[in-house]
C-alpha cells in the first residue's frame, strides 16, 4: 500500500513536469496554479479523444474551478526540491470555496528537468503529444480566462453534479458520462478528423462559451 | 417522452447542432508532420486570416519565429502574450512574433526599417531559429520567406506566396518535381534511413520505397497547399485505400468541401528488397493497377482530378512515352493524369545521364 502511494506520488510529480512543459511550449509561462489545475482537468476529460486513459477520472466539483489536492502536493514537493520555481506566492481567501489557498505562478527549472522530460517524451510519446496539442489549443484563452474556463466545460458545468459533489467520468461511474469527450467527438458529424483537431475545436468552442458567459 | 440523444454532451447539449456544423480551421489536422512544417503552415494560415480582413495592414514586414519552450521561460523584455493572434483580427506587421508550433506565443513591436527587424532578431538571439519573414503587399501579392535555420543563414531561404492556390494537376506536378529534385532523384540526397534503395549498386529497392516516396510527396504537398487543404494519406473505403488525397475542407461551410485530387503512387522496381527479379509484364500490370485504382477512387470518392504518379527505379530510363504506352489511351478515356519520375541509383549515374543527354542534344 505504501509502495502504491509512493508510485502515485512519483506519477503526480511527473505529471506536473509534463504539464508545465506543455504550457511553456505554448507560451503560457509562468503558469498560474488555477491554469495548471485546469489544464490537468481538461487533460483528464479529453484524454479519451486520443485513446488515452484519464490520469484521474473523478474530482470534487468546486465553485472556483478544478483543483486537485494531490497535484498541488506534487507541485509543492517539486518546488521544495528545486525543480520548479514558484513566483508571486500568496495566501488568498477564495470566497466561492470558503477557504484559503496558496496561489503562485510556476516555471520549470529546465536544465534540471530536461533529461526527465526527454525520457518521458520517448517512453510516453503519445501522451506527450496529446498534452502539447492540448496546451497549444488552451493558449487561445486570454489571461483573465486562464484557470476559469472549465466552469463552462461540458462536463464540469453540467448541472447533474452540484458544487461539493464528486464529478465522476469513469472511475466508478459510466465513462459515457464524460460529456467533454462526447462533445469533442460530436464536432463535424460524420467526418474523419484527427484527434488533435477535435482538441482545437473543443477549446475554441469553450473559449466562445466563456466569452458569452 | 423525449428521445434521448445517442451521445450526451452534458452542459453543451444545447450546442449539439453547432458542434456538428462547425467550420473546420485545419488546426491540429497536421499533427504527424514535422514541427517546422507545421509551424510554416500555421503561420501561413494566420497571415491568410489577417489578409482576409478589410483593415489588414501592408506597410511593413513581420517576423514569426519558432521558439522552444526554454525561450518563453527566459523570454526577452517587452514581449506580450497574444492569444488571439490567429483570429485574423489583429495586426501582424511591424512586429516580431515568437511562437510555438501552433503559432501561439508572444509578440513585440519593432521600430525602423527591414534592417531593424533583423537586428531585433539578432538582439534576442533568435536569428538562428526557424523563421518566417512576412512581406506584405496588397492585391494578393504578399510573400513569406522561410528561413528553416534562421535569418542568419540566408542562403537556405525559400519563398512562398501567401495567397492560396488551388491544387491543379500542373501545380501538384510542380510540387512533386521539387520534391524529386531535392530528395528523390539519387540516393546520395538523403540519409540511409530514408533511402529508397536497399542496395542501389545492385538495383534492389527498399521494401517500403513506396511508403517513403508517399511521405516525401505528402510533405511537399502539405507545404504548398495545407493552409486551405487537408492532405490525407492512406484513406480506407470499400474500394481500397488511397495513397494521397487533397481535400479542400478548411474554412468552408459544412458539406461544401472540394475533393480536389487523388494521387496513386507506384514505384516501378526491377528488383525488390530481397533481390527477386520482376518481369516487364509484372511491372506493366503494376502500372495498369495504378491506373485502375486512380480511376476508381476518383469516381467513387468524387475527386475532380486523378493522377497516377510513377517513380521508376529500373536500370534504364525509357521515358514516359514507353512506360505508359500500354495505358495511355485508357488513361485519356478515364481522365487520369500520368506522371513519371526516374530515380537514379547513384549521383554518378545521374551525371552520366546528364552528359549523355547533352551530347545527344536531348
Amino acid at each position: 500500500m505504501a509502495m502504491d502511494a509512493d508510485l502515485r506520488a512519483r506519477q503526480q510529480s511527473v505529471r506536473v513536469l509534463v504539464l508545465l512543459d506543455a504550457l511553456a511550449r505554448a507560451g503560457l509561462v509562468p503558469t498560474s496554479a488555477p491554469a495548471l489545475h485546469e489544464l490537468a482537468y481538461l487533460a483528464n476529460v479529453l484524454s479519451p479523444v486520443f485513446d488515452l486513459a484519464p490520469f484521474d477520472a473523478k474530482l470534487l466539483k468546486r465553485a472556483s474551478g478544478p483543483y486537485y489536492p494531490e497535484l498541488q502536493l506534487a507541485i509543492d514537493r517539486l518546488v521544495g526540491r528545486g525543480l520548479v520555481d514558484a513566483m508571486k506566492v500568496e495566501y488568498r481567501y477564495l470566497a466561492e470555496d470558503k477557504r484559503y489557498r496558496v496561489l503562485a505562478q510556476y516555471r520549470l527549472r529546465r536544465p534540471l528537468v530536461r533529461a526527465a522530460l526527454e525520457r518521458h517524451g520517448q517512453v510516453f510519446a503519445q501522451e506527450a503529444q496529446f498534452l502539447h496539442e492540448l496546451a497549444a489549443a488552451y493558449s487561445v484563452l486570454s489571461d483573465d480566462k486562464l484557470g476559469h474556463a472549465a466552469l463552462q466545460d461540458a462536463r464540469y458545468a453540467d448541472i447533474s453534479v452540484d458544487v461539493s459533489e464528486v464529478i465522476d467520468f469513469g472511475e466508478y461511474d459510466n465513462p459515457a458520462k464524460n460529456f467533454s469527450r462526447n462533445a469533442a467527438i460530436t464536432f463535424a458529424a460524420g467526418r474523419r478528423l484527427e484527434p488533435a483537431e477535435r482538441l482545437y475545436l473543443y477549446l475554441d468552442h469553450l473559449n466562445t462559451r466563456v466569452a458569452h458567459g | 417522452m423525449a428521445e434521448q440523444p445517442l451521445v450526451d454532451q452534458g452542459a453543451w447539449a444545447q450546442d449539439e447542432d453547432k458542434l456538428k456544423a462547425v467550420v473546420l480551421t485545419g488546426k491540429g489536422s497536421d499533427i504527424d508532420l514535422p514541427e517546422d512544417l507545421r509551424f510554416l503552415i500555421a503561420v501561413r494560415r494566420m497571415v491568410l486570416a489577417r489578409e482576409r480582413e478589410p483593415d489588414a495592414e501592408f506597410e511593413c514586414p513581420a517576423a514569426m519565429v519558432l521558439v522552444p519552450a526554454a525561450f518563453f521561460e527566459a523570454s526577452p523584455d517587452g514581449l506580450v502574450r497574444r492569444p488571439f493572434l490567429n483570429s485574423g483580427n489583429y495586426r501582424l506587421t511591424g512586429q516580431v512574433h515568437y511562437l510555438g508550433v501552433a503559432a501561439t506565443g508572444r509578440s513585440r513591436d519593432y521600430a525602423g526599417d527591414d534592417g531593424a527587424l533583423l537586428d531585433a532578431l539578432a538582439a534576442d538571439h533568435a536569428d538562428i531559429l526557424p523563421t518566417v519573414i512576412y512581406l506584405p503587399k496588397a492585391g494578393g501579392h504578399s510573400k513569406l520567406s522561410w528561413f528553416p535555420f534562421g535569418v542568419a543563414q540566408d542562403d537556405k531561404v525559400q519563398t512562398l506566396p501567401v495567397a492560396p492556390e488551388p491544387p491543379t494537376p500542373e501545380r501538384i506536378r510542380h510540387v512533386i518535381d521539387a520534391v524529386y529534385e531535392h530528395e528523390l532523384k539519387s540516393p546520395d540526397q538523403v540519409g540511409a534511413s530514408f533511402s529508397l534503395w536497399k542496395d542501389p549498386a545492385k538495383g534492389w529497392a527498399a521494401k517500403n520505397a513506396e511508403e517513403r516516396v508517399q511521405y516525401a510527396v505528402r510533405l511537399g504537398l502539405s507545404g504548398r497547399f495545407s493552409p486551405q487543404c487537408r492532405i490525407k494519406a492512406e484513406q480506407p473505403d470499400k474500394d481500397g485505400r488511397t495513397d494521397i488525397e487533397i481535400i479542400g475542407d478548411f474554412d468552408v461551410a459544412p458539406g461544401k468541401q472540394t475533393n480536389f485530387a487523388v494521387l496513386e503512387m507506384k514505384v516501378l522496381r526491377e528488383r525488390g528488397s530481397t533481390g527477386v527479379l520482376r518481369s516487364p509484364a509484372q511491372i506493366d500490370q503494376h502500372v495498369r493497377d495504378g491506373l485502375e485504382q486512380a480511376s476508381t477512387y476518383g469516381d467513387d470518392r468524387h475527386f475532380e482530378e486523378r493522377m497516377l504518379c510513377c517513380f521508376d527505379m529500373r536500370p534504364t530510363n525509357t521515358g514516359a512515352a514507353a512506360v505508359f504506352a500500354a495505358i495511355k489511351d485508357d488513361a485519356e478515356t478515364l481522365k487520369v493524369h500520368l506522371c513519371l519520375w526516374y530515380l537514379y541509383r547513384s549521383s554518378d549515374d545521374y551525371r552520366k545521364a546528364q552528359v549523355a543527354g547533352k551530347l545527344t542534344g536531348g
